[in-house]
């Protein structure tokens, strides 16, 4: 009879402990983040910076170190995109974006992640990504290094080639239609979420 | 009025050809002035960018008339009427456009003295042809 109490014990110990392994947290992206926007024209390439980005995320954490992905959301200020060419560019910027009516670029994770290894050096993961720019979401593939350590920050870096003809914006033309800019365009990211409970 | 209509015509190609010329010399030239033209204010994408290119045509016609009215005073060699008529043309009718436009609208310098050389370039030219064709 003390036999079957102490198995009992046990394995509701087992249970509790295997329960209360994996712990959800709330990540809130952290101010130090780099969004770039790279593109080209006739003339020469352009480099944009977005100045406002917010973004937060659901991490599970699990029992043998490795985390997985619940939700990433990460919404970028198309006015605060502030180009090297000036302020003729960052309009012709807000209004290609149609930033009247659609003043933020979001970027939302499509598919759960599981077990990422939390790893110093960075883990390539691939992960399935609604992209939305102009009003218009696409569902993008995008390769992201995920570094971080157990419970603590995860930062995530990557690089997507998009085009603008696919989220329905025209390239914008210049000079009677002499000046024109390519329709690719590289969003490069850093960004690193820290737990906010 | 025939040979005001065939000498604008053909000053209208000529000046039609130094526009496009125009518009690349721009870009090979002022890299940073032709990046200014991305602003709104100028709607390249707008269906009224063909107009432009009309406008060559506009301007030659106008100038054919006004050779065939002026060219009784002036005096001088090939060159000379047509720099002089040039000139009239721009002081008198670029110069103070250009002027009202730096003083109304967020163009730059650099933009609008452009476009002052463009329409004394226009006006010599238009002149020299006119010169040949309608002396």
């Amino acid at each position: 009879m003390k036999q079957i109490k102490y198995l009992l014990l046990a394995a509701t110990a087992i249970t509790w402990i295997s329960a209360n392994a994996d712990t959800q947290n709330k990540y809130t992206l952290s101010k130090s983040y780099t969004v770039t926007i790279n593109g080209t024209s006739n003339l020469h390439d352009w480099d944009e910076t977005v100045g406002s980005v917010s973004g937060d995320g659901i991490v599970t954490w699990n029992g043998d170190g490795s985390f997985d992905l619940e939700a990433v959301n990460i919404k970028m200020e198309v006015r605060s995109i502030k180009s090297n060419e000036g302020s003729a560019m960052n309009n012709n910027t807000y209004k290609a974006l149609k930033a009247d009516n659609n003043p933020e670029i979001i970027f939302a994770l499509g598919t759960q992640l599981k077990s990422i290894p939390a790893s110093a050096t960075g883990h390539s993961i691939s992960a399935k990504v609604n992209l939305t720019i102009a009003g218009v979401t696409k569902a993008v593939d995008m390769t992201v290094t995920a570094t971080g350590q157990a419970h603590g920050n995860i930062s995530f870096e990557g690089t997507k080639t998009i085009k603008m003809t696919d989220f329905g914006i025209t390239p914008p033309v210049a000079l009677f239609g002499t000046l024109k800019t390519g329709d690719e365009i590289t969003k490069h990211f850093k960004t690193v979420f820290v737990a906010s409970n | 009025m025939k040979k005001i209509a065939s000498a604008g015509i053909v000053a209208g190609i000529t000046l039609l050809i130094l526009s496009v010329i125009g518009l690349y010399a721009t870009i090979w030239l002022f890299p940073s002035l032709a990046t200014q033209y991305f602003d709104p204010a100028f709607d390249a994408q707008s269906s009224r960018v063909m107009i432009y290119f009309l406008h060559p045509f506009v301007i030659s016609m106008a100038l054919s008339w006004f050779w065939n009215r002026t060219k009784g005073v002036l005096t001088g060699s090939f060159l000379t009427r047509g720099i002089e008529f040039g000139l009239i043309y721009a002081l008198v009718a670029i110069f103070p456009m250009i002027w009202l436009i730096y003083s109304a609208m967020n163009v730059s310098l650099p933009m609008v003295a452009t476009w002052f050389v463009l329409g004394l370039l226009q006006g010599v030219i238009a002149g020299l042809i006119f010169e040949k064709m309608n002396p």
